[in-house]
């Protein structure tokens, strides 16, 4: 649960600050001019476009268009991806036949929409595009099309070939349908369990051309549209809508960061839309710091006797946000062992240490060393040439490059013997925040639980400790929960579906009790072992090692756990069901997906099923990192039930995007369509792959 | 737009530093070349000291001064590279093969210098030490001058010219002055901006927009671009690059 608590609230996304380069600035065909469909996505209307926004382009979008309401984002994941996750909700329809289910809530439904370039535009060639929408859901809006985009001066026409949704009114004979009988009919209703992307169905049954223009009008940031739909609206999940014209018109009006659209559907309908955009990779909050120490005419000590080691220490601290837990100086070398809790940005952080070191030890020093440690264990080393350093920080020659004055490494051995932290044992007691959320429950479409983890716990030595975190409730809605789900009949051990019971016991729950021992136990090689509550639903006994080599692109894991199901009870007891799980995990960086850390764990999960859980995650320029997995396990579509697989979305966010003082520390939001049973793994309350982070940082 | 319309009111002075170090007895000297006299320096100078005897005497366009390290012949390397792979594609394209000569012709026609990535400006240099490094043992040339009123236009054109800058005009009103060769992107241009920073503009009917460009840039018109090969695209990137390090005023 934990690991699934909300930090941050993806609404507070939108006071981030940020400026616009005026690179970014284009014409009609070019980003700046770029809008928003009703359904999230660059398009027009009711109907997608080839074009792209730039990479790291991220709009949050509503729309309302009389029927329907739509809540949607869309993130330019690549230059040649546009992903779109979207919640619908239909105004005509009820949730659910019960009310004592679902009260009088109206339909809710969620998807998600991909589209691919296939080629960018140039002098004879439009931009290409093509794009499956509503791939993860029910299939309200499931379509695929391909679809091309010509700019001319202040016009930007567009022309689509779409099934489904978009293809609805069979305004053109299908040519998929000319090539195989398969194609012509389209499989209708609701699929299976939903959630999977349903291959059989891509390109299938009645078929539209669609297309429209845009002009940008010499009033500045005022776009026009104009659209024909391929859609009639016969079979609509809000019922039939009557459309007297299939041409739909539209205005968007772009303010800052905002897009304001209104436009006119179907000949009879007025709709209107709000999207709020900007950009990961530029995005960027204003810091106030000290400026790194200029050294010019600095005044070294003399000597190590003269050196005034308080000062030292206390701006290192202070001006470095390097915490120093010990240090050690040996003739010509001296090391500094801590942990940087300011800078995320390596070298950032390593200049302004290096420069208060510079401006303070004897020149006699040849060597710094900064030794980023945790829990009392050196993870990583720098070595700094003090000589070059100085020279540089100096700017003694043109183009000064301090960051070819260091190494990292992995600790040597002397490193490891001299270290000798003076406060080994003692109490430990931290908080953080949490803010769990839901959407499109039966209930109400956003219940939220917020409140804090406090984390207290006491450390025996560098190695042992005892560690325990209670969970305070202090905002929320759970209390709208009409039912419990704990009779509810399953193919499956009721390892996760249960969640409502053990949220809502009380305000006050134990979340974790253990013993935790961790250690490095080789070059490169770190382990840990815990024992007691892990989790919110499981206790047990569970063990880890990672080998993870210095900025390597790759590292390995293994964990093994065998744990008992927690009683949602009881703060103390346990049900009877007992599982051993764990997982071989690698994590790699390929070089030809740069910015992007794919994690693959194989093994048995808690309901004993087994597979593979697969994670990718891109990083963006300002830190802020976009992720997915899903998990595939012997469990069938059917045994698993709505959703047919696990799969969650995340966004981890820098706290120094809201920060104006530098800070280190991220908030993770995540998005779970549907939390079933399989494929599930264990929340371990400490994790070696973020402890040894500063190995080799992604989340940096 | 007419040529002969356009009325500049910025006088147009060239001078050029040299500054020679080299290392004399153990002693390191300073020579500094600045307009046809040389002044020399005992130590390594800062930034600052070599740019102070003139640094107020004229209105200067700090933006478009750059410091060279002549010892530097990474440059000259470069500059073969690309003709070289000019020449390469003159003999895939034999009826276009006098076009590319042409600029290769060009390419063999640059005064050359390795730049060194960093801003010029005396008062940053005077007030933040790390626009004020000092300079090493070896030859350099800075480049002064007033604020330019010419863009320089080179590349895929039938004859290379100096057009005269107009203020607050789009890029696209000087496309009608500019004769193509055949080889040339219909769709973009470089643009080579006189602090080094290099920019791809659209000039086509689907891409143009109003660029206002810096005065003294260089235009650089690149040869046609394959959408499934990028061969071209590297060679174009390549030149672009190669004429951030070019010094326009040894030209002349």
């Amino acid at each position: 649960m934990k690991n699934n608590s909300i930090v941050l609230i993806a609404v507070s996304i939108m006071f981030l600050s940020f400026n616009l380069s005026a690179d970014e600035l284009g014409n009609i065909g070019n980003e700046n001019y770029l809008s928003q469909m009703a359904r999230g996505g660059a398009g027009l209307l009711q109907t997608p476009t080839a074009r792209m926004s730039k990479e790291g382009s991220f709009y949050i979008n509503y729309n309302d268009i009389n029927e329907y309401r739509f809540w949607s984002a869309s993130l330019q994941l690549f230059p040649w991806m546009e992903s779109t996750v979207r919640y619908t909700d239909v105004r005509t329809q009820l949730y659910s036949p019960f009310e004592g289910f679902s009260g009088n809530q109206t339909l809710k439904d969620k998807g998600i929409d991909v589209k691919f370039r296939l080629l960018e535009e140039s002098y004879y060639i439009p931009e290409l595009s093509v794009g499956f929408m509503d791939i993860g859901g029910t299939g309200f809006f499931s379509s695929e099309f391909i679809a091309a985009s010509k700019g001319f001066g202040p016009f930007d026409f567009h022309l689509g070939l779409g099934t489904g949704y978009l293809g609805a009114g069979g305004n053109v004979s299908s040519p998929f349908c000319k090539l195989t009988d398969s194609f012509c009919d389209r499989p209708r209703g609701l699929r299976g369990e939903g959630g999977k992307i349903d291959y059989n169905e891509f390109f299938k049954g009645p078929t539209s051309i669609f297309g429209g223009v845009e002009y940008q009008t010499p009033i500045e940031n005022l776009i026009l549209k104009l659209e024909y739909d391929g859609n009639d609206y016969l079979n609509d999940r809000a019922g039939e809508l009557v459309q007297d014209n299939k041409w739909n018109f539209g205005a968007v009006y772009k303010w800052n960061n905002f897009d304001l659209s209104l436009n006119y559907q179907r000949g009879n309908t007025v709709g209107f839309g709000v999207s709020y955009h900007f950009n990961m990779h530029t995005i960027r909050q204003v810091q106030f710091a000290s400026k790194p120490r200029e050294i010019i005419s600095s005044e070294p000590a003399k000597s190590m006797e003269e050196l005034d080691r308080n000062r030292l220490y206390n701006d290192i601290s202070r001006e470095g946000a390097f915490v120093i837990n010990a240090t050690h100086q040996d003739g010509e070398q001296m090391t500094f062992y801590g942990t940087q809790i300011g800078y995320r940005d390596f070298d950032i952080a390593t200049e302004r240490v290096g420069r208060i070191i510079a401006s303070e030890l004897p020149d006699s020093i040849k060597k710094y060393r900064l030794v980023e440690t945790i829990a009392h264990t050196p993870l990583v080393e720098t070595e700094i040439n003090a000589d070059e350093f100085k020279r540089a920080a100096r700017y003694e020659y043109l183009d000064a490059d301090i960051k070819s004055t260091y190494v990292r490494r992995d600790p040597s051995a002397s490193t490891l013997e001299n270290y000798r932290p003076t406060k080994l044992s003692g109490p430990i007691l931290s908080a953080e925040a949490f803010w769990i959320q839901t959407f499109g429950s039966p209930e109400d479409f956003y219940l939220y639980q917020g409140g804090a983890f406090v984390n207290t716990g006491y450390v025996f030595n560098p190695n042992y400790s005892f560690r325990a975190g209670v969970k305070v409730t202090l905002v929320e809605n759970f209390d709208k929960f009409r039912f419990l789900v704990d009779g509810e009949e399953s193919t499956l051990p009721r390892v996760r579906t249960q969640i409502r019971e053990y949220v809502t016991r009380s305000n006050v729950t134990l979340e974790n009790a253990y013993l935790h021992w961790f250690d490095r136990i080789a070059p490169n090689v770190y382990a840990q072992a815990y024992g007691g509550y892990l989790e919110t639903m499981f206790g047990g006994v569970g063990t880890e090692i990672i080998y993870r080599p210095v900025d390597s692109s790759i590292s390995f894991g293994v964990d093994l756990n065998y744990v008992q199901q927690r009683d949602f009870d009881s703060e103390t007891a346990f049900f009877d069901y007992k599982a051993f799980t764990g997982h071989a995990s690698v994590y790699w960086r390929p070089e030809f997906l740069p910015d992007m850390q794919l994690s693959i764990s194989a093994g048995q999960f808690l309901a004993k099923d087994k597979g593979v859980n697969v994670d990718f995650a891109k990083r963006f320029d300002s830190g802020i990192i976009v992720g997915a997995y899903a998990a595939f396990t012997n469990v069938s579509a059917a045994e698993y039930g709505e959703g047919s697989f696990t799969k969650g979305f995340y966004i981890s966010i820098p706290f120094d995007l809201f920060s104006f003082s530098p800070a280190k520390g991220r908030g993770r939001i995540p998005w779970v369509p549907i939390g079933r049973d399989g494929g599930q793994m264990l929340q371990k309350p400490v994790n070696l792959k973020d402890m040894t982070e500063a190995r080799s940082p992604f989340y940096n | 737009m007419t040529l002969s319309l356009m009325s500049i009111s910025y006088s147009r002075i060239l001078i050029t530093l040299i500054v020679v170090l080299w290392s004399n007895t153990g002693n390191t000297r300073v020579e500094i070349g600045l307009d046809g006299k040389t002044y020399t320096y005992a130590s390594n100078p800062r930034l600052s000291d070599v740019l102070s005897p003139i640094a107020n005497s004229k209105d200067w366009y700090w933006t478009g001064t750059a410091i060279y390290q002549l010892e530097d012949k990474s440059v000259y390397a470069a500059q073969t590279k690309v003709i070289n792979s000019l020449a390469m594609l003159g003999q895939q394209n034999t009826t276009n093969k006098a076009d590319y000569q042409l600029i290769i012709d060009k390419i063999k026609g640059f005064h050359l210098a390795k730049r060194i990535g960093m801003d010029v400006d005396f008062e940053q240099a005077r007030f933040n030490p790390r626009y004020n490094p000092s300079f090493e043992q070896g030859k350099y040339l800075i480049n002064l001058q007033t604020r330019p009123d010419k863009l320089f236009v080179t590349g895929a054109v039938k004859k290379d010219l100096e057009l005269n800058y107009l203020n607050n005009t789009c890029f696209s009103e000087y496309l009608n002055d500019i004769s193509k060769l055949e080889i040339a992107s219909k769709d973009h241009v470089y643009v080579i901006q006189p602090n080094g920073n290099i920019q791809s503009i659209g000039i086509a009917y689907w891409n143009e927009e109003c660029n206002l460009v810096m005065p003294g840039s260089q235009i650089y018109f690149p040869i046609e671009e394959n959408i499934l090969f990028d061969d071209v695209s590297t060679v174009n990137q390549s030149i672009a690059k190669l004429l951030s390090n070019r010094i326009l005023s040894s030209e002349k």
